[in-house]
């Protein structure tokens, strides 16, 4: 009862005005390749200074909450995620596209992040503390096994050669390596530059691969083309209610566990997207066209996109911890309000709690309403002729890695990034193992060694801890499970014919 | 042009070769490279600091661990390479306009790099939208006045509104 008064109370025109103004900014910045929601976070908080905690709050939560979803909309259209989050939606929501589903995709798109945001903030008012008290229990041993979990479920996605993804995907920890040791900030692959003592910026690496490198693919593979505009069909926008019952079970269990895998801190919704994405693949009757344009595919990951939120938020609130880089920002905007993020928080401001709660539940309703509202204006991306595309996603993945540091290095790690993307892709190698490893590297490294630190140089607690051994199991089947499955079924067949013979 | 149509000529034959066997080893280019990089990698890393006597690892566990598996995993892709001759890239004439706009994209980019501090941000961001629109078949007159455009709402949005150092 107590939040429903709180939700009446927000409804109010200048706290629902501060965050429509932030939806709409976080659409246009998610959306955009190269601005990431963390950087907008980052530089409107202090625009939001002038405001109430409340207005200023409702802004930031708009931004972020929007940003998460709309970094789908260039993942679908031009197969260029707006965040590192929706990089899996690029999968199935780029082909939709193709197929002249593109509005189908973009409805799914708002639709099923609305889901996934709804059910976490729901989570998030209801279970904060048990789930927060889960996430508590994983010490190195299971942020290492969680690292290497992840990155295998990306690989695993590498249909074409899946030694070409564990070797690229172990390329991205070795270049996330450079910069200074996590553990003991000793300067590694620097070569004297002090641009690099800070590592290489995944941002840029992830602009460079994505934005760069589509657009060198994309012209390559148009040789002597008149270079007409992409004549895609828009088609329906609501799934039908054949597709919803469909997608229901596995979007709502995809958006429960990105609240568990949003609740860890480091995590975000890129592992969540590609942890869940690739068990409804396993689990659904549809698997095989996932990865192909798949609707209920990019349901899935839209739902798990926006799912993780919840969980980074229980995190942040309850213990101070971010549970990704936009809420670790966020922590600073609230010590900027003078709050403390941390138990206390809910004892000494539990009203201002509550908003927050509410918050994330009314900013999701305004992204419906927007998101379906847009949904036809948003692929006319696509009535763009191909080659200005090209120069749009050129100058703003310039602008948008150099805004990341105001650095002219991180625009020229871009560019060389964009050039072995390029080439990356021509060969037949999976661009996402490589720059989920960029990411996931410093992670994986600093808790492996606190392992091994740990136990002074031995190695069997990641088979003594139940939760790293079952995520070090998962790995195995997920690296290796195609290779086993194909073993029993030869054994099978062999015996088959044996039996054939003796009869 | 007529160099150009000769370099992409000598690009064919050198591609197809004289027994129509593919010269330019897609598997190897790439690979290759990766492979020398992690050679490297694991040599410098080998000077970082080491393990402790108690067993926690140094600065350059991570680094020698990944760059031995990237190598190992390399060279198996290299050997398939080598059996499989799989070329990745067509060299033909009929690539020579793609092959073109790639190289220039690339090089524009790299000259906008070199020149942002010394040119103002919006005549740099004119020439170079106003370059690329030329290179992918725009006209010229409306491709001059929305470079211009493009690159004035840029600076104001990113400079004015965002406090991004854009002005060179």
């Amino acid at each position: 009862m107590e939040l429903l008064d709180v939700i009446v109370s927000l409804i109010q025109p200048n706290i629902i005005m501060y965050m429509i103004i932030g939806v709409i900014i976080g659409m246009i910045i998610g959306s955009l390749p190269g601005l990431s929601v963390t950087m907008s976070i980052a530089i409107l908080t202090p625009v939001t200074f002038w405001l109430s905690p409340e207005q200023g709050l409702a802004m930031l939560i708009g931004i972020y909450n929007s940003g998460v979803w709309a970094g789908g909309i260039s993942a679908i259209l031009i197969n260029t995620p707006g965040t590192p989050a929706s990089i899996m939606s690029s999968l199935d929501g780029y082909k939709m596209t193709k197929k002249g589903e593109a509005g189908l995709a973009i409805g799914i798109n708002t639709i099923y992040s609305v889901l996934g945001g709804i059910i976490s903030s729901l989570v998030l008012i209801f279970i904060a503390f048990p789930v927060a008290n889960f996430a508590l229990k994983f010490g190195p041993p299971e942020y290492f096994a969680l690292a290497i979990f992840g990155l295998s479920m990306m690989i695993s996605v590498s249909e074409k050669s899946k030694v070409k993804g564990i070797m690229i995907g172990v390329f991205g920890f070795l270049i996330s390596t450079i910069g200074l040791d996590p553990i003991v900030a000793f300067p590694r692959f620097t070569f004297g530059s002090v641009n690099l003592l800070q590592g290489i910026p995944f941002i840029a690496v992830m602009i460079g691969l994505f934005g760069v490198g589509e657009v060198l693919y994309q012209i390559y593979d148009s040789k002597n083309s008149s270079g007409e505009g992409l004549q895609v069909k828009v088609g329906r926008i609501i799934p039908t209610l054949k597709e919803f019952k469909r997608f229901a079970p596995f979007t709502i269990c995809a958006s429960l566990l990105s609240v568990v895998i949003g609740a860890i801190p480091g995590t975000g919704g890129d592992i969540a997207s590609v942890i869940c994405w690739n068990q409804a693949k396993k689990l659904s009757k549809h698997g095989e066209e996932y990865g192909e344009g798949s609707a209920e595919g990019l349901a899935v990951t839209c739902a798990s996109n926006n799912g993780v939120i919840g969980g980074a938020m229980t995190t942040m609130l309850t213990l101070g911890i971010p549970g990704d880089a936009a809420t670790a920002v966020l922590i600073g905007s609230l010590m900027m309000y003078g709050l403390q993020p941390g138990p206390m928080l809910f004892v000494q401001h539990v009203d201002f709690v509550y908003s927050l709660m509410g918050m994330m539940l009314v900013a999701n309703i305004l992204i419906l309403i927007f998101g379906l509202l847009t949904a036809k204006a948003s692929v006319k991306f696509l009535k763009l002729k191909q080659e200005t595309i090209w120069v749009g996603v050129l100058i703003l993945s310039i602008i948008g890695s150099y805004a990341i540091n105001n650095s002219l290095m991180d625009v020229t790690i871009m560019l060389s990034a964009g050039v072995l993307g390029f080439l990356l892709r021509k060969m037949d190698y999976p661009i996402a193992p490589f720059i989920l490893a960029v990411i996931l590297g410093p992670m994986a490294e600093s808790n492996l060694r606190r392992t091994i630190a740990m136990t002074n140089g031995a190695y069997d607690i990641f088979f003594t801890r139940p939760i790293a051994l079952i995520l070090i199991l998962l790995t195995i089947i997920a690296l290796f499970g195609g290779v086993i499955k194909e073993y029993f079924i030869i054994n099978k067949l062999s015996s088959n014919n044996k039996e054939c013979n003796i009869k | 042009m007529g160099m150009y149509i000769s370099m992409t000529y000598t690009f064919k034959k050198r591609s197809v070769g004289v027994n129509n066997k593919r010269l330019i080893n897609g598997d190897i280019l790439l690979t290759g490279g990766i492979m020398v990089i992690s050679l490297i990698a694991m040599i410098i890393a080998f000077d970082f600091p080491g393990s402790t006597k108690d067993g926690a690892p140094g600065a350059g566990y991570f680094p020698i661990m990944t760059s031995i598996i990237v190598f190992i995993l390399s060279c198996w892709i290299v050997i398939r390479g080598l059996k499989e001759k799989k070329s990745y890239f067509d060299f033909s004439l009929d690539m020579r306009k793609s092959w073109i706009q790639i190289g220039v994209t690339i090089t524009t980019t790299i000259l906008f790099i070199v020149l942002w501090n010394k040119v103002h941000f919006i005549i740099l961001c004119s020439i170079y939208l106003f370059t690329l629109g030329i290179l992918y078949g725009k006209k010229i007159l409306p491709m001059f006045i929305s470079s211009i455009l493009t690159s004035l709402i840029i600076f104001y949005i990113f400079s004015e509104l965002l406090n991004v150092m854009l002005n060179g």
